[in-house]
């Protein structure tokens, strides 16, 4: 392999793992504040892939906006899957409410899958890439790609700003690291936690843009997708968000890697046996110290 | 104390439970003779789910675990069952070799398994289930791939539902007697509280390895029957999704932990995926999508 390729090659691993990362993030701003193992996440995400898909192909000019009103609308979805599903379950233990919530999210994503199915009639939904291919020596780089490659990088820097910055974000920081502590000084824990879920999924809605941007989705696509994302959050333990960022990147660059020599379908095999190596030698995550069962 | 008087109790409610079960075993013998071959094949679905949810039971129930690997044994089986027929095997010794191979690989399985609790052990038994689907599609050498494998169509439909009421009995008469057993009591014990039942001498790591053989092997055995039955085996179908998680719906719609519970919740939810998928096909997976919403809601409320 010639280094012109490898860098190729590391590019678009890049931008699988940037999807991973941002999929892993919004799962682990769940996982963090609520202890909510969220199984419906990817079928947000790929119903967001064919729904802007749809607005795109109905409205092309408006690219632009609908790429902020996607995410948005599924902010308020997620907000409300939340209130109806899953509030009334929410107990002041996470604990007792992660095996209740799998199941109900579980039953959301079929639900979903299902829906996307029936809607678009089980097809594959892509995008054309609307920008020219930026060449830079031997090394190509189609624009779509750097337009999600610069957003990906932007969004991941808003999302820290916002966490350290803002009032929401710091009570969500408190609720996630000392929830009886933030509950005392009156952080309320079903704002927050609807907050948090929202923009989570309003994050999947980004990342099923830019998967449709980039690949092409299908349906069926959603469950594998959060499975790996959830097992790089509980490798990653909870209370921390570069965690996750770094092992989705590390992820999709392992797996456009592995894929050259092996075959893309050897490197998924391969990927999915290596978390679940992880997450059996270390369940509490590989970098928690202290050994706490979860 | 408790165990004594499970124990004194065991033999004649057992022989009532097995004299019943072959009385009835016997009656469905004879349905294919007198309503012909529908009523077979959809007795034969009925057994099918019956042998998975009374097997899903030992672990989603007696140990409590949310277990989503069950499909995983059930693929495995299929799949040897297909191999060893492929090589000219008689059905019942293709169906004792898919058994007898379950074992060693759930009992393999069982040691990284068990050191994960709660909602992680539910993802990576998912997981697994999800690995195995993709080595059987990426070994197209034994497994034939993403085409599957196609068996020659089976000679003796009788025999194949004869031994599927024999392995039903089987199966169920295994669980109640496993629930009535010290390690059905262990298993219990063990959900209710596990250090507790660790303080109290229990061997936590052994008991929860032998329920996840005892449930994977009847597994097996349906996913071989299926089989046979189908003469058609492909990784989409044989690790799908639905072989784990409709005996999981079947064991938590009633009782889970009971042997009546996954029975009873089997016949029902059987019986109504018959009737209902026939009439809405497209809507199979929110069926089960709004049953495994409502019945997370309810587990919620309960603890």
């Amino acid at each position: 392999m010639d280094i012109s390729t490898f860098i190729q090659l590391l590019l678009s691993g890049l931008l699988l793992g940037g999807i991973y990362a941002m999929v892993a993030v919004g799962l682990a701003l769940c996982f963090g504040v609520l202890g909510l193992l969220n199984l419906a996440h990817g079928a947000f995400l790929v119903l967001a892939g064919f729904v802007f898909q749809a607005v795109y192909s109905l409205w092309p000019t408006g690219a632009l906006a609908s790429f902020i009103m996607v995410p948005v609308f599924f902010a308020g979805l997620g907000w409300l899957a939340f209130r109806c599903l899953l509030q009334s379950s929410l107990k002041r233990s996470t604990q007792s409410f992660l095996v209740p919530a799998l199941l109900i999210t579980l039953g959301l994503a079929f639900i979903l899958e299902e829906l996307t199915s029936v809607l678009w009639d089980r097809s594959m939904a892509g995008i054309v890439s609307q920008f020219g291919t930026i060449r830079w020596g031997p090394i190509y780089l189609p624009g779509n790609r750097l337009v999600v490659l610069i957003l990906m990088l932007a969004i991941s820097l808003g999302l820290q700003q916002w966490l350290s910055r803002t009032d929401s974000g710091r009570r969500l920081r408190a609720l996630s690291q000392e929830p009886t502590g933030a509950a005392l000084v009156g952080v309320s824990l079903t704002q927050v936690t609807g907050i948090a879920f929202a923009l989570a999924t309003a994050l999947a809605a980004v990342a099923g843009l830019f998967y449709v941007t980039l690949f092409t989705v299908s349906p069926h696509l959603g469950l594998p997708l959060t499975l790996k994302a959830l097992f790089i959050v509980v490798i990653s333990g909870s209370g921390s968000l570069t965690r996750p960022l770094a092992g989705g990147l590390a992820l999709g660059t392992l797996e456009t890697m592995l894929a050259t020599p092996f075959g893309a379908n050897w490197a998924n095999v391969l990927s999915i046996g290596l978390l679940l190596a992880c997450l059996c030698w270390r369940p509490q995550g590989l970098f928690v110290g202290k050994k706490n069962t979860c | 104390m408790l165990i004594s008087e499970a124990t004194g109790r065991q033999p004649k409610q057992f022989g009532l439970l097995l004299i019943s079960l072959s009385v009835s075993a016997v009656l469905l013998l004879l349905v294919p003779n007198l309503w012909g071959d529908y009523a077979r094949i959809l007795l034969f679905t009925i057994l099918l789910s019956v042998i998975m949810a009374v097997s899903y039971d030992v672990v989603g129930g007696l140990l409590g675990y949310l277990y989503l690997g069950h499909g995983l044994f059930f693929g495995l089986g299929a799949y040897i069952t297909a191999l060893a027929l492929k090589h000219g095997q008689p059905l019942p010794v293709a169906l004792l070799l898919a058994a007898c191979s379950t074992l060693p690989v759930a009992a393999t399985l069982s040691f990284p398994l068990f050191r994960l609790h709660g909602a992680v052990f539910a993802l990576a038994t998912l997981g697994l289930l999800l690995l195995g689907g993709q080595l059987a599609s990426n070994l197209p050498d034994v497994t034939g791939g993403a085409a599957g494998l196609s068996l020659p169509p089976n000679p003796y439909p009788l025999l194949n539902y004869s031994l599927a009421l024999l392995i039903t009995l089987a199966a169920v008469s295994t669980h109640w007697l496993l629930c009535e057993s010290t390690l059905g009591l262990q298993l219990s014990s063990i959900q209710e509280s596990e250090d507790m039942a660790e303080s109290i001498g229990i061997n936590s790591g052994r008991a929860k390895r032998l329920a996840l053989i005892i449930s994977a092997v009847p597994a097996a055995m349906a996913g071989g029957l299926y089989a046979r039955e189908i003469s058609f085996v492909i990784p989409a179908e044989a690790f799908g999704l639905e072989n784990s998680l409709a005996p999981l719906l079947m064991c938590l719609l009633f009782k889970p932990g009971t042997t009546w519970g996954p029975l009873l919740g089997a016949l029902v939810l059987s019986t109504a995926q018959e009737f209902i998928w026939t009439t809405f096909p497209s809507f199979r997976l929110s069926l089960y999508g709004i049953l495994f919403v409502f019945i997370g809601m309810q587990r919620a409320k309960r603890s």
